[in-house]
């Protein structure tokens, strides 16, 4: 099984490596985003 | 990680587990906030990796196929759809701006507060309490219009110099880990010659409304702005 994202074809090889940039603020900015489905179906997080 | 390419376009992946990610033990873990918390901040630490060097289109968290070879079907299918939303996407980044309603300290002085400070004399203890009181009530009043029009400012000014804006639901106190009502809880999708503009309004916007505290986040892939319905036309 797998999962993932997308980008295009051009784009450099990835490796993992130390994340640069600011981080978000909490989980649920994340969670609103990457996860609104989730989070309409729970109810949460408003 | 590893990369899936095909139709000119690249899927990055990663192996699960079935244990872990099948439809019957997914549903657990997402109601496990200690595995929703590792798992979303993984899958956002990969996306963010890959939006450091060229345009993404986020999959929902948990997005699962069964092989590769779906992935590769799904690039062919959505391919002019996704080629069009990563060139959307291009040399633009997300950003989150919060508006909290201001404690009361935070408001002190405000300009323009016509009840400020305004208990008269009364005669009797009863007649000086009630009194107190009934400012008091009108100064929370009054801040709380103040801080809708606040967030309302905030949101019209960010939404202008954005190319698209997006709100979300007000999140609960818990979550969102900061003192005061959220009023505004919103994503601008800004190009990044304007990065500065933007950052230099939201200086200006927090000093001229004290009424609500501004939360940024980000810049962050555009996540908020993947599907087509975020298409520039609907600002």
């Amino acid at each position: 099984m797998t999962q993932g994202s997308l980008a295009p074809a051009e784009s450099p090889a990835l490796s993992p490596g130390p994340i640069s940039g600011p981080q978000p603020a909490n989980l649920g900015d994340i969670l609103e985003r990457s996860a609104e489905t989730w989070c309409v179906r729970s109810g949460r997080p408003a | 990680m590893r990369a899936v390419r095909t139709a000119g376009l690249t899927a990055f992946v990663g192996d699960v587990d079935r244990l872990e990610f099948g439809a019957a033990p997914l549903r657990r873990n997402l109601e496990d906030l200690d595995w929703l918390d590792r798992t979303a901040r993984a899958h956002h630490a990969v996306i963010e990796a890959i939006a450091e060097r060229c345009p993404v289109v986020p999959m929902r968290l948990a997005t699962v196929y069964a092989s590769d070879e779906g992935v590769a079907g799904m690039l062919r299918q959505r391919a002019p759809d996704l080629r069009e939303t990563l060139s959307r996407l291009r040399a633009r980044r997300e950003w989150g701006v919060k508006a909290f309603a201001a404690e009361p300290a935070d408001m002190s002085g405000t300009p323009g507060d016509p009840h400020a400070g305004r208990v008269t004399a009364a005669t009797g203890p009863g007649a000086t309490y009630l009194q107190r009181r009934r400012a008091q009530l009108t100064a929370a009043e009054y801040g709380r219009q103040q801080a809708m029009a606040g967030a309302r400012a905030v949101h019209a000014e960010l939404g202008r110099l954005a190319v698209s804006g997006r709100l979300y639901p007000p999140q609960a106190p818990e979550l969102a880990g900061q003192p005061g009502r959220m009023l505004l809880n919103a994503a601008y999708l800004v190009a990044d010659a304007r990065a500065e503009t933007f950052a230099a309004a939201i200086a200006g916007l927090t000093a001229r409304h004290r009424s609500v505290r501004l939360v940024v986040t980000g810049p962050w892939p555009a996540y908020s702005f993947v599907g087509e319905q975020q298409a520039e036309a609907q600002r």
